[in-house]
């Protein structure tokens, strides 16, 4: 039979048609999901976010760009995380910020913190690292805030600087915005971070394409809450100021640095919310204390989770199956 | 036994059966088929024909001491006995036959008489009939059974031929349910069938109130999700307990019960085969009844042809489907499907790192964690995979589908299992 066969097929194992999910598509899934705050900081406090984020985002870019050409690594962007790096760390800086203290943040993160050991090996956030640098060596930088350009008739609108919410609860002179401004957004602050209506839209987007889960947040913010409430302070104003948003929904739940089993998560999300109210309560000298909670949890994040995994492992796993036959060996399972 | 939800987790595969409404055409004889021996692994069959007899429809041309023997499905004569590798080490004799136009049936079949359960069994030996991948006999053969379940839930995403057994052969089902249940005693079976097939429900209601047998046959419903065949998935999310506490139970295919219906009705031994042709390179998808041994590149001609070259071809569902060596293959006792693909979808993407982003974890049916069990294979941690659990894999695929850095996680948990059954046989 004089018959033409195809002969030079491919052989593989495995699922033969993938998901088409996949890693740049969640980190636009993410970009889009900052979009709103992005939005209502550049409103509330000019055009100048704008800038801050651009030069930020596309600083990271390049910066990751040159690192993994110099060291050989593929892909050259890393599948676009740099860019949420870069707008993360944009977002938290007032819009005042100078452009090369944003500059020095996003070094550190992209060349630090995440670049000896490559993407997804890092074991603490590099945004959350980079903006810690920022608030505490640069700190001259961010004793006031600029007062936001719409806002209660108390604070005048325009450039002058005011102390936020923290601040003056740590004793500034200054008044001291409501609920509703600090749910709106209409107050000083981090130009991402002070609006939380729009992270939580942004959060509750993310949980509907199943990026997130909700347990990190929830167990932070309700943490957070149960804390301020029992030390007498106004819990909406407590999770609504500064960056515990911010950090809830965005930072806290950045996959490579945070566990992947459900109650560590909790674990995880609690132990955040105490470290960041001892911070805020009970040290003096530092305002915001979600940047460091959240870079000391990713350190525990892994011990944590296989504390969890061993733990339901001992005992007889949710189903007790025999061992499947892949070969002719058979052998009996417990 | 503690059970951490009532269904167990899934993924969300895009199960496309754009086949299921098709109705199966019945391919015309090709000129030549080839026919493995043997044909299931751990047959011991040898050919008993010699290139150059003339062979008819049915007829017996491998037997072995204690297995099924393989009958010719077409008419002709006895070519040539070659061997082909099937795929990956798999090598096998083939008997190729050039088939003649006269159909002629075998004069040794006979429709079975059967008496008792022995004479049953022995009959089901000399039919041929796999169930899955293995012999239909040596299931039937255990003692004690006193349920059986016939599952006529679909394969795969992409696979329509359970869908169409369940339409088109649905008598067959009946004969091959009422003859089981009288030879073994047993008095009940259910047929358990996704519940978004509301068709295939219909019909089989149907006929079942149609048939009045003297056996009651109940259809039991469960949720449309990607990991049904496993037995173990299916019997958890059926009755929520494991397999263990299903020791007496008999689970069977569908089509195998068709088969085994029609068999004994008839006579015919297993000589053809439902396959659903798809792929994107397939002029003209459908679903086929080929005879055993046809060539892939035949019954691929037979659908229209190729569009472009085709870089991979599958048999049974893009999740675990083989892949074939060559289009030379022949069609097998157990080949549910053929997927061809052309070369941009048919290559690998390169894996990129893990994110621990536990999608995997998620969609495990197992409940297993694949990103570190993955970990500790490259780590050659057999400690670590024992205390994972990663022997309970089942080998769906699920991880691999779902993460969104394309790591093959399915190739590092099989590699899993084989260390731990190295490190057990130390």
């Amino acid at each position: 039979m004089n018959r033409e066969y195809n002969n030079n097929l491919i052989e593989m194992r495995g699922p033969h048609v993938l998901s088409p999910w996949g890693i740049s598509k969640m980190m636009l899934t993410v970009v889009l999901a900052l979009m709103p705050t992005l939005i209502v900081g550049t409103k509330v406090f000019g055009a100048r976010c704008l800038l801050v984020t651009a030069i930020c985002v596309v600083l990271c870019l390049i910066l990751e760009t040159v690192l993994n050409t110099l060291m050989k690594r593929q892909p050259k962007t890393d599948d676009f995380t740099c860019i949420v790096t870069g707008m993360i760390i944009a977002l938290n800086m007032p819009s005042n910020v100078p452009l090369w203290v944003a500059g020095i943040a996003c070094l550190i993160a992209v060349i630090i913190v995440k670049g000896p050991v490559g993407e997804g090996r890092n074991i603490i956030n590099p945004a959350c690292t980079a903006v810690l640098f920022v608030y505490i060596c640069l700190s001259g930088y961010l004793k006031m805030w600029p007062a936001p350009h719409i806002g209660s008739p108390d604070i005048p609108a325009g450039a002058a600087m005011v102390p936020d919410w923290l601040d003056v609860m740590n004793g500034a002179q200054g008044a001291l915005p409501t609920n509703w401004e600090l749910f709106l957004g209409y107050t000083p602050g981090a130009f991402g971070c002070v609006s939380a209506i729009a992270i939580i839209l942004g959060g509750v987007f993310l949980m509907w394409r199943r990026v997130i889960s909700f347990i990190v947040p929830a167990s932070i913010i309700i943490t957070c809450a149960a804390i301020s409430f029992i030390a007498s302070v106004d819990p909406i104003s407590t999770v609504c100021s500064g960056g515990i948003m911010m950090g809830a929904w965005f930072m806290a739940n950045d996959p490579v640095t945070s566990p992947t089993k459900r109650r560590a998560m909790v674990v995880y999300g609690v132990g955040i919310g105490i470290i960041t109210m001892m911070i805020r309560l009970l040290v003096p000298f530092i305002t915001e204390g979600i940047y460091a909670a959240i870079i000391i949890m990713n350190l525990l994040s892994e011990k944590i989770d296989m504390f969890f995994i061993m733990e339901k492992y001992k005992s007889s796993g949710p189903i007790r199956v025999e061992k499947i036959e892949t070969d002719e060996d058979e052998n009996e399972d417990k | 036994m503690q059970r951490t939800s009532k269904h167990l987790n899934t993924i969300r595969v895009d199960s496309a059966r754009k086949l299921a409404d098709e109705e199966s055409v019945v391919m015309p004889y090709p000129e030549e088929v080839m026919i493995l021996v043997p044909q299931y692994a751990g047959d011991e069959s040898v050919p008993i024909v010699e290139p150059g007899t003339y062979v008819t429809k049915g007829q017996r041309i491998a037997e072995g001491r204690d297995s099924m023997p393989v009958h010719s499905s077409v008419s002709g004569i006895v070519r040539d006995i070659t061997e082909i590798r099937i795929s990956g080490n798999d090598r096998r004799k083939g008997i190729v036959i050039e088939t003649d136009d006269k159909d002629k049936l075998s004069e040794y079949i006979e429709i079975p008489e059967v008496d008792t359960k022995k004479t049953f069994l022995s009959w089901l030996k000399r039919s041929g009939i796999l169930n899955g991948k293995e012999p239909a006999y040596r299931l039937l053969e255990k003692e004690g059974i006193n349920e059986l379940y016939i599952y006529a839930v679909e394969y795969e995403p992409v696979v329509a031929s359970a869908h169409r057994c369940v339409m088109e052969d649905t008598q067959d089902i009946m004969d091959g349910i009422s003859v089981i249940c009288r030879h073994l005693d047993i008095p009940f079976a259910r047929i358990c069938i996704e519940n978004n097939r509301v068709e295939a429900i219909e019909r089989l209601e149907e006929v079942i109130s149609s048939n009045r047998a003297d056996h009651r046959i109940g259809i039991k419903e469960v949720t449309s999700r990607y990991v049904q065949r496993n037995k173990k998935v299916l019997i958890y999310e059926m009755t929520g307990r494991t397999a263990e506490e299903f020791e007496d139970a008999l689970f069977l295919d569908v089509t195998c019960t068709a088969k085994i219906g029609s068999f004994f009705k008839t006579g015919i031994p297993d000589i053809s085969r439902r396959i659903t042709v798809d792929g994107d390179i397939i002029a003209r998808p459908m679903n086929v009844i080929a005879p055993i041994g046809t060539h892939i590149a035949d019954v691929i001609e037979f659908c229209g042809g190729y569009t472009q070259t085709p870089r991979k071809i599958i048999n049974d569902g893009t999740m675990s489907g083989r892949c074939m060596s060559s289009d030379r293959v022949p069609v097998m006792k157990d080949m549910n499907a053929i997927i061809a693909f052309e070369g941009k979808t048919a290559v690998e993407k390169s894996p990129k790192r893990c994110i621990s982003c536990r999608e995997c974890v998620l969609g495990c049916p197992m409940n297993l964690y694949p990103s570190y069990i993955e970990k500790a294979v490259n780590a050659d941690n057999t400690d670590m995979l024992r205390k994972l659990g990663a022997d309970k894999c089942i080998q769906c695929g699920s991880c691999t589908y779902i993460c969104p850095a394309k790591r093959p996680l399915m190739k590092s948990c099989a590699k899993a299992i084989e260390m731990l059954m190295r490190g057990d046989a130390e």
